[in-house]
């Protein structure tokens, strides 16, 4: 019984909600809207630039791609600079170096 | 006739005739775009960006259908445009993750033309209508706002009066629904 008087109750507003737009009135725009207008119109078109989130997601793998290819080029140059340093201070570096350590 | 003449002097240039235009259709255009996008302000530059629309594009219109249907039809896009605009940017993982406040709650509408006493009930409703996908949304406002007739949303939205139909139920369909959804909210509030 309380059941449906809830029910009955919950109906009631739903109908009342969707009936209030009923006797509304037109909204009225700000006044100086034509006067707003013709600004507009004497504006030179301004080009729109969009972001698109393809765009922004292409970006950023760009720079992550960038950033890679930097620490990849940095670390082979600094392998490179090592082993030179190393093979002009002893004449047997390069021997170490090559040396096995298999057994080790 | 007189339209004819009206809108061979729009095409030419004419500025009274567009002042003329301006001024009978702003209140249609305006109240339409306050009720799509619920926002006094956007709804403003989207009222100027209509009618600047108009002004460059006059010259297109081909008079297939009224030149009333051919201003909703701008209002409608221009209004979709930007809801779609602004899905699009509380979407966006980067805005997300960078710029939190962009998802925030959205400020209670009071939509002006509605009567005081109907204020409050009416928020439940905008508050709803929100919640509909666009072209629900669109059918709904120009049937229960603006107050228009099945054939004439037909021809705003090129889409048939079936169609249009079966929209106007769904979207009554789904009001209720969320409406129940926030009456049960009220109850436990």
């Amino acid at each position: 019984m309380k059941n449906n008087i809830n029910i009955d109750e919950k109906e009631k507003w739903i109908n009342e909600v969707m009936n209030s737009t009923a006797d509304m009135q037109t909204a009225l725009p700000p006044i100086g809207l034509y006067e707003k207008i013709t600004l507009k119109l004497k504006e030179p078109g301004k080009a729109r630039t969009i972001a698109l989130p393809v765009t922004q997601w292409a970006a950023a793998a760009i720079l992550l791609l960038t950033i890679n290819i930097g620490s990849v080029i940095y670390s082979m140059e600094h392998n490179k600079k090592a082993l030179r340093t190393a093979t002009t201070s002893s004449p047997i570096a390069i021997e170490m170096q090559l040396e096995s350590t298999y057994n080790y | 006739m007189i339209i004819d003449h009206f809108i061979s002097a729009l095409r030419s240039g004419d500025e009274q005739a567009f002042k003329k235009l301006v001024e009978t259709y702003r209140q249609k255009v305006f109240n339409t775009a306050i009720s799509l996008v619920q926002d006094n302000e956007l709804a403003e530059d989207i009222s100027q960006e209509v009618f600047v629309t108009i002004y460059r594009s006059v010259s297109s219109f081909n008079e297939k259908s009224t030149l009333s249907t051919w201003i909703y039809r701008i209002t409608v896009n221009k209004c979709l445009d930007h809801l779609r605009a602004k899905k699009r940017k509380n979407f966006d993982l980067f805005s997300r993750f960078f710029n939190n406040d962009i998802i925030e709650n959205k400020p209670v509408f009071d939509h002006p033309g509605i009567q005081l006493e109907k204020r409050e009930t009416a928020r439940y409703l905008f508050e709803a209508i929100e919640t509909l996908p666009h072209n629900q949304k669109s059918v709904f406002v120009l049937a229960h706002i603006e107050e228009l007739s099945q054939k004439e949303i037909a021809e705003i939205m090129n889409l048939s009066i079936k169609a249009v139909e079966s929209l106007l139920q769904r979207a009554k369909a789904n009001l209720r629904k969320k409406l129940s959804v926030i009456y049960d909210r009220r109850k436990i509030n």
